[in-house]
């Protein structure tokens, strides 16, 4: 019973807080993390606020699947602070990265929008000092969300896999 | 002052939470399991329900049953088990050798041809278990297990020291390696695949991989890469003696490079189902993902490219009534499958992270390159094949001609020009997603 009603707080708690978060994706202070996925791979949306309240949804082009919910985290403050930092250096001295070549149907883009700026494609080789901070604080960020990307391919067995029932 | 909410109500579900016992893993993902344990796969729709993979599909696609339920979990393994694997391989998403062998009729060249002939798929950065991966492969589907099936070299042609996998998943190539081997094997079992892996994913690097797959002897190269069109030609796609083979990409209508470079045959990509109406047994369609009702990327926006390019001019061999309206280089000369929907099964195991690395529903020109490049190498034409060429042998004799499905749906890149829409529009011909058609056993090759 204890354990119903402790579980009844947090999720209250946890969706006020995606909701709070969700809210403030778009207002100033907030940054969205967005990796294209490719034609095998799905891609993923971290909206980061500088409190370290964070959501994860998957998505691809940014636009997540009809009915998915974002799930929250929390990214630590240490992480968080580093974030919002490098980004404010990005900013404003830019962070330029190397020309890349794709693979054709598993390569992906990421991008970080801030406010009205957005960065490179920051998948591609860092070329800058603050581009590569980016790119170390979104995979630290990644990491934070439980992301597994190998649940993100369409065809992993061991996640739902279709029934061929005829053809 | 939004901040201080959040980090209040932040803390407070943290806090909540260690009150509770600790942290709930359907709450606060942590791993694979823990999200499978709030709900499954990210793809999952809610327990007990069926979801459609391609309800009302228009004519000429394929018709089908096949629907997910939501939940159904096949173990790690089954799909290699005699007794579960039938229910799986052969199908639409799960094409094997034999299916891509028959449906670009090349069964009995398959069996006896290609020995002693190379074909290199270009990479970047490593990918450790490529042999073992392979040779999984060729053990789910019958191959026979060959030591000189495989050989891997770095960009420099050397066996050793080969470059480290790029883990990070921004970077990760491995799944690309993995579908370019198996393609290359799954028409040619008897060629050997030279996995050149660069040192990483800029131009440079590739293209000292490109030299390197032309010196270590292999007559076909492809290539499932590109980027954004920057010259007019490229010297390490125009060897002599070597046919480049090249990814159209799959953002539907935009041409990309090395795809359009007039020395590379560019590939674009179909949807591929077996057709018992017809004679030839399987029917093709445009791979046109960007339709909004097609499910083929997650919902999201995915096709073949195609395109007029913007820096290539017209080589005198494409000056054709058939593709007037473009008068730059038209890029696809060329198709084969590639809708993941109607995909291929791969062996990878750093793609399932512990889980089954036999995995369906792979698709993409990431597929069609390197398939078509394994038809060159079976065609054991010595390197000696062009664009040129394959423009010149054009027709039913040697292509199966695609003339349905387009593929400028949605965002990406707007609609199709009109003054030539043959560029986007699949047509009795020459189209632009699909060029010439898909290989018709090897006379066009």
């Amino acid at each position: 019973m204890a354990s119903a009603v402790c579980r009844t707080v947090v999720l209250g708690l946890t969706f006020a807080l995606a909701a709070a978060a969700a809210a403030g994706a778009d207002a100033a202070g907030s940054a969205t993390i967005v990796n294209s996925g490719s034609t095998n791979f799905a891609g993923w949306k971290i909206a980061v606020t500088p409190a370290g309240a964070a959501t994860l949804v998957i998505a691809r082009r940014g636009v997540p699947e009809a009915g998915a919910t974002p799930k929250p985290f929390a990214v630590s403050a240490a992480v968080a602070a580093q974030f919002f930092k490098d980004l404010a250096a990005a900013k404003a001295q830019g962070a330029s990265v190397e020309p890349c070549m794709k693979s054709a149907s598993f390569g992906s883009t990421t991008h970080v929008t801030w406010g009205s700026w957005s960065s490179p494609d920051l998948s591609c080789p860092p070329a800058s000092d603050t581009a590569t901070a980016l790119s170390a604080d979104i995979d630290a960020i990644r990491k934070a969300s439980g992301l597994d990307t190998s649940q993100l391919h369409r065809g992993a067995l061991t996640a739902a896999t279709p029934a061929p029932s005829s053809t | 002052m939004k901040s201080t909410l959040l980090r209040a109500l932040a803390m407070l579900s943290i806090a909540s939470l260690a009150a509770c016992g600790g942290g709930s893993a359907s709450l606060v993902p942590s791993s694979g399991a823990s999200q499978a344990s709030a709900g499954g796969s990210p793809f999952d729709a809610p327990a007990g329900t069926l979801r459609r993979v391609c309800a009302n599909v228009p004519r000429g696609r394929y018709h089908c049953d096949m629907a997910i339920v939501a939940g159904a979990r096949i173990p790690a393994g089954a799909i290699e088990h005699p007794q579960t694997a039938a229910a799986y391989l052969h199908r639409p998403g799960f094409y094997g050798p034999a299916d891509l062998q028959q449906a670009y009729d090349v069964v009995a060249q398959a069996a006896r041809r290609g020995a002693g002939v190379k074909i290199a798929v270009v990479d970047a950065y490593g990918y450790t278990q490529a042999a073992s991966d392979l040779a999984r492969y060729r053990k789910l589907f019958g191959l026979p297990a060959c030591a000189s099936c495989l050989r891997i070299i770095n960009e420099h042609g050397q066996s050793s020291p080969l470059p480290p996998p790029n883990t990070n998943p921004n970077y990760d190539w491995r799944g690309e390696e993995a579908l370019d081997v198996d393609m290359v094997t799954a028409v040619c079992p008897k060629c050997t695949v030279v996995l050149v892996q660069a040192q990483s994913d800029n131009d440079d690097d590739l293209e000292s991989a490109v030299r390197a797959a032309a010196n270590a002897g292999a007559v076909a190269i492809s290539n499932s890469y590109s980027n954004d069109e920057e010259g007019a030609s490229n010297s390490d796609y125009a060897i002599a003696g070597r046919t480049i083979v090249a990814s159209a990409g799959d953002d539907g209508w935009g041409a990309q490079q090395p795809c359009s470079y007039a020395s590379v045959i560019c590939v674009g990509g179909t949807h591929l189902v077996p057709d018992a109406r017809v004679k030839r047994g399987w029917d093709e369609v445009v791979w046109d993902g960007l339709n909004p009702k097609s499910n083929d990327c997650y919902g999201g926006p995915c096709a073949t490219g195609s395109g007029c390019s913007a820096v290539v001019p017209k080589p005198s061999w494409q000056q054709l009534s058939s593709t007037a309206g473009c008068t730059m280089r038209n890029e696809v000369d060329v198709s084969a499958d590639a809708d993941p929907v109607t995909g291929v099964v791969v062996v990878c195991t750093p793609c399932a992270d512990g889980g089954s690395p036999v995995m369906g529903y792979n698709g993409g020109t990431s597929e069609s390159s390197p398939i078509v490049a394994g038809l060159i190498g079976l065609a054991e034409n010595g390197g000696r094949f062009s664009p040129a060429q394959l423009w010149a042998k054009r027709g039913a004799a040697n292509f199966n001609d695609v003339v349905s499905g387009r593929n400028d749906y949605g965002p990406v890149d707007g609609s199709c020009p009109q003054a030539y829409t043959y560029i986007c529009v699949a047509r009795v011909g020459y189209d632009g997603p699909t060029g010439w058609g898909t290989p018709h056993g090897l006379g066009g090759l």
